[in-house]
Formats: C-alpha cells, structure tokens, sequence
C-alpha cells in the first residue's frame, strides 16, 4: 500500500443471496486526487460505495479508509469521510440551515465554527439566500440534491464519496458543482460516481470502469485510451450505399462505434480499428466504384467511447460464452 | 457518546414539528380526562376502601397501550422507509447513540403526557380542597406513587416499542406488534394475578410478582416499593434495548 494512498479496496466480494455484486473488486485512491467510478445499472457502483462509508458489509476483502480497515472500526474510518447518497434522503422535517448545523455538529466541528463552516457550504451551493430558511419537504429535486452536497462538503473530511451527485441539477448548477469539486483537488479526495460521463471527463485525475460486479479498466483517460488494444478511433464520411459501406467496414475488421445518416446518401461512420488495418480499409474503400471516400482521420477517445468499449466487450464476452454453452 | 446530546436533540425536534405527536397527545388528554371524570362521578368517600389517585391510576394501562404504539412506532421505521438511516450512519455515530437518543425522546413525552395528568387533580383540588383533605380523596403521596410506577414501567413499554420499530420498516406493523405485545403483558400479569396456584409455587413466586401490575401498582400508591419490580423492569428495558441495538446493526448487511 503506498502512503499517500486515501482508499484501498483489496478483493472486495459482496453478495446478496446468490447474487454477486462485486466480484473481487481491487482499486485505490491517491490522496488528494479526483476519482469517477463508472459504470452501467446494477454494475455495482453504489454496493463499492457504501461499504466504503460503512452502509453495508462486504461479504469478503478489505476495504480501508487512511490505513484504517472499515470492517474493524468503521466510526473510526467514518471520520474521515463525507458521503452524498445515490437518492440523497433528507428530513422533511427541518429547514436547510438547521439540518446542515445538525449535521456540522455530528461531524464534530465545534461549536464557533459551526456558523462560518455552514455559511460558507451554502454559499459554495447557492443555498444561502434562496433556501436557508425553507423546509427541506418544499424544496425542488435541484435544491435537494444541492443541500446532500453542501452536507458533503460540509467540515474538513478528508475524503468526500459523491453517488450521483448532479442527477436533478441544471446546467448552471452542474458548473457550479465542477467548479466546487475543482476548488477542493489537490486538498481533498474525492470520488464521484455517475451516469453522466461528459461531466465527470474534465473534473477527474482517474476513472475506475465498474461492470457486472468486476473491475473492466482504471487509469486516466489517456491510459484507457491507450489500453484499447492498441486499436485507434476513426470517423470517415462517405458517399454511397449505407448497407455496403456497413459491409465493406466490417470485412476489414473494423468496430463500428457510431453510423449516422447525413443525407439519402451521404453517411459519416464512426468506427474502431488497430492503426495498422487502416490503410488497408482505405485503399479497400477507394476500390469500389460505388463508394466516395469524402473525408476520414483520426479522433480522440472520449469517455463514454471507452466506457463503451469496455462495457461493450463484456457484454460480448458474455454473449460469446452463453453461445459456447 | 459524544454525539448522543445532538441525536437527542434532533429526535425531539423530529417530535415537535411532527402532527402525530399533538395527534397523540390529544387522543391521551381526551381519554385520561374521561377516565377521571367518569371515576370521579362515581367515587364515594363513605363507599371507597381505596383512594381515588390510586382509584385512578389502576387504569393506566388503557391509555398507555394506545400511547406508546403510536409514540415509538416512527422511532426507526419511519427512517428505514425514507433512508435518512443511511446519511444518519454515514457519520461517526454509534449504534448505541442513535438507540438511546430515540428511547429517551420518546421517554420524555411519555412522562411528558402522564405528568400533564396532574393538572387534573390540581383543578380538583383547587376546586374542593376541604373535602380532599378531609376523605384522603387523593394524598399528594398517593399521586407521587402511580406517577413513580407509570414512570418505571414506561421505560420498559417504550423501550419495547423502540425494538419492534428497530424490525421492521413498516410504522403500522411496528404499531400493532408493540400494541399486542403490550396487552399479552397486561393479560398474562392478571392471569397470574387471578390463579394463585401457578403464582404461589415457590419458585415461581418471587418471579411473577413484578408482573402483577395492578397489585405492583395499589404497593406503589400505598407508599410501598418493591425491589424486584424496580430491578425487573429496568433489566428489562436495557435488555430491549440492547436487542434493539443488535437489529439497527444487522440491517447493516
């Protein structure tokens, strides 16, 4: 384990019944970094999360928080932690300001500091002149979502779990969340689960890819980029017959990511293929008499193209084995 | 338990924002009041071989089988069902914590409500004060007592509440059970009280006896504290207690 490691999960297995959640799940966290755990429905991001603040049991592993094994003394981790729930539950009951001085207290910041740390929470989540003094029960999906992150980031936590935490929020407030989470890189760690990829791509140092229950890729973007089998994103319009230029990109071996009709003839085809098969697609295209290759090179990966790959493959993967059976 | 003080605290607010506790409160005035007028219409003092107070109290146990259901049956179910549970253990509190902040809440209306009681026999008192004085109609020693008694057995009935709540994530099973419970307690004290062959065995005898409520009741009116009772139902409580511990940790799966 390095030192400045902040989460450590060895071999984590957790299962509800018969059902596997997490099948032997190892990652960690540098201190101080910025982590999106991605991954489809029922992948297993919100069980990793909530053993990690103690919610839940792991069946099997480790999981530790600063060198400290939340099995064995989870009040003892938890102090360490921040942790924004998926649905966020809130207490109807009491009004914004009251449950954040509630929880300020439960997170043991003495009494002087109370005011200015929850003050400062709700201006960083524009909660404090509109919604201060509202009873949480008539609060909009938005503002709700806003005081689970003003709770979050609410005392000095070393480490802030977010699951889903702009599920509901505008895209004002979806900045206004990028920008909070940016201002703390570097002081605090912070892991973010979520759906929505394009939000998490500029805001994280890393990304763990989380599928059925297994770890299918971690890194920064570039390594995961880099990691796709050496194969390399392309995008190519061309001019013909959607049905053959479909044939004529499959028979050269490339994975075909996206096929967009531009007009009755016109098509631009995103598509997946090692560097060293594309010239030879290009040459094959330039053959047929019936095709125009109007523009083709090279893209960058983007998040959601490779949570696609390797979400993709597993799925493939699971295909090509029921098939064998 | 650093952070009981603030659990507690936001267990009692929970109680006064909430229209089921005044909804509570209102069913219990109103019955404890008929209860008093209708024992008060037909008390005697030439006819009564026991005080009113005591008279009075011996019916406690139907308000209290109504009142306590309905107070602790929220305590956890309510917070299971809307997942506040999680956010409330997403921070460094104790199990145990979280258990006694509930109890004692709910504990501290239940005095609350039965203290309230008392305004009854002072506007009775205020109004006739001769007479009072004159036929024992009820001793402030008569009136200390029951309270004492309902104090002591409420802890237990409460804290029975709280466990059945800490099962389960429905509020109206948690109500039932507890209402149930609590009448199976009620019968089987008066089922040991009514046939002294099975409570006059020996070894049995000195174990029954806490659970005679109303003759630990008439002791408690007449000045007279049984030891066992008061150790009976404390052990009791903490051992419900205890139970109720156990369930909120095994609802970490």
């Amino acid at each position: 384990m390095l030192e400045n490691d902040a989460i450590v999960v060895s071999n984590l297995t957790k299962k509800y019944g018969k059902t596997v959640a997490l099948n032997n799940v190892s990652f960690s966290v540098k201190a101080g970094s910025v982590v999106g755990l991605i991954g489809p429905n029922g992948a297993g991001k919100s069980s990793v999360l909530k053993i990690l603040t103690g919610l839940i049991r792991g069946t099997s592993g480790d999981v530790s928080i600063r060198g400290i094994s939340v099995a064995d003394d989870a009040i003892c981790a938890k102090k360490y932690i921040s942790f924004m729930p998926e649905n966020n539950p809130l207490p109807d009951h009491m009004r914004v300001g009251e449950y954040l001085r509630f929880r300020a207290e439960l997170k043991g910041i003495s009494g002087k500091k109370i005011r200015a740390s929850t003050e400062k929470v709700m201006r960083q989540c524009d909660l404090y002149y509109e919604a201060r003094y509202c009873m949480i029960k008539n609060l909009s999906k938005g503002f709700r979502q806003r005081v689970g992150l003003a709770d979050a980031m609410l005392g000095n936590s070393e480490i802030v779990i977010l699951d889903e935490p702009t599920i509901g929020l505008d895209p004002l407030q979806i900045m206004g969340v990028r920008k909070i989470i940016t201002a703390n890189r570097g002081t605090r760690t912070i892991l973010i689960s979520s759906h929505i990829l394009s939000e998490l791509e500029p805001i994280c140092d890393k990304f763990i890819i989380i599928n059925r229950g297994n770890i299918v890729a971690s890194g920064t973007l570039d390594d995961l980029a880099n990691d796709l089998q050496g194969k390399r994103l392309f995008s190519a319009r061309i001019r013909g017959d959607g049905a053959k230029i479909r044939r004529v990109f499959e028979a050269n071996g490339a994975q075909i990511a996206g096929f967009e009709h531009l007009s009755s003839v016109d098509m631009r085809v995103n598509f997946c293929m090692p560097d060293e098969k594309y010239r030879i697609l290009v040459a094959e295209i330039s053959r047929e008499e019936d095709l125009f290759l109007e523009k083709i090179g090279r893209m960058e990966f983007s998040l959601e193209e490779i949570f696609l790959h390797y979400t993709r493959r597993c799925r493939d993967q699971d295909e090509v084995w029921n098939g064998d059976l | 338990m650093k952070n009981f003080w603030t659990l507690f605290k936001y267990e009692i607010h929970k109680l006064i924002v909430s229209p089921s506790t005044y909804g509570v409160a209102l069913i219990f005035s109103l019955s404890i009041g008929a209860f008093f007028m209708l024992i008060l219409g037909s008390y005697t003092i030439e006819e009564a071989s026991i005080p009113f107070a005591q008279m009075f109290f011996r019916c406690f146990f139907l308000p209290t089988i109504v009142m306590v259901p309905l107070i602790s049956m929220g305590s956890f179910s309510e917070e299971y069902k809307s997942e506040i549970f999680q956010s409330m253990f997403s921070v460094a509190v104790s199990h145990a914590e979280v258990v006694l902040a509930k109890f004692l809440s709910s504990y501290l209306m239940f005095i609350i409500l039965w203290l309230s009681s008392l305004i009854l026999f002072l506007a009775v008192g205020l109004e006739s004060k001769a007479i009072l004085r004159e036929a024992a109609f009820a001793t402030r020693f008569n009136i200390a007592g029951g309270i004492l008694f309902i104090c002591l057995i409420g802890t237990f009935f409460v804290s029975i509440g709280i466990f059945f709540s800490s099962l389960t994530e429905n509020q109206i099973i948690s109500c039932l059970v507890t209402f149930f419970t609590l009448v199976a307690f009620f019968i089987v004290g008066q089922m040991l009280a009514d046939n002294s062959k099975i409570s006059n065995l020996s070894l049995f005898c000195s174990c029954s006896e806490p659970l005679k409520i109303f003759s630990q009741m008439d002791n408690f009116c007449s000045g007279i504290v049984d030891s066992r009772t008061v150790v009976f139902f404390l052990s009791s409580s903490v051992l419900a207690l205890c139970a109720s511990i156990i369930a909120v940790q095994r609802k970490i799966k």
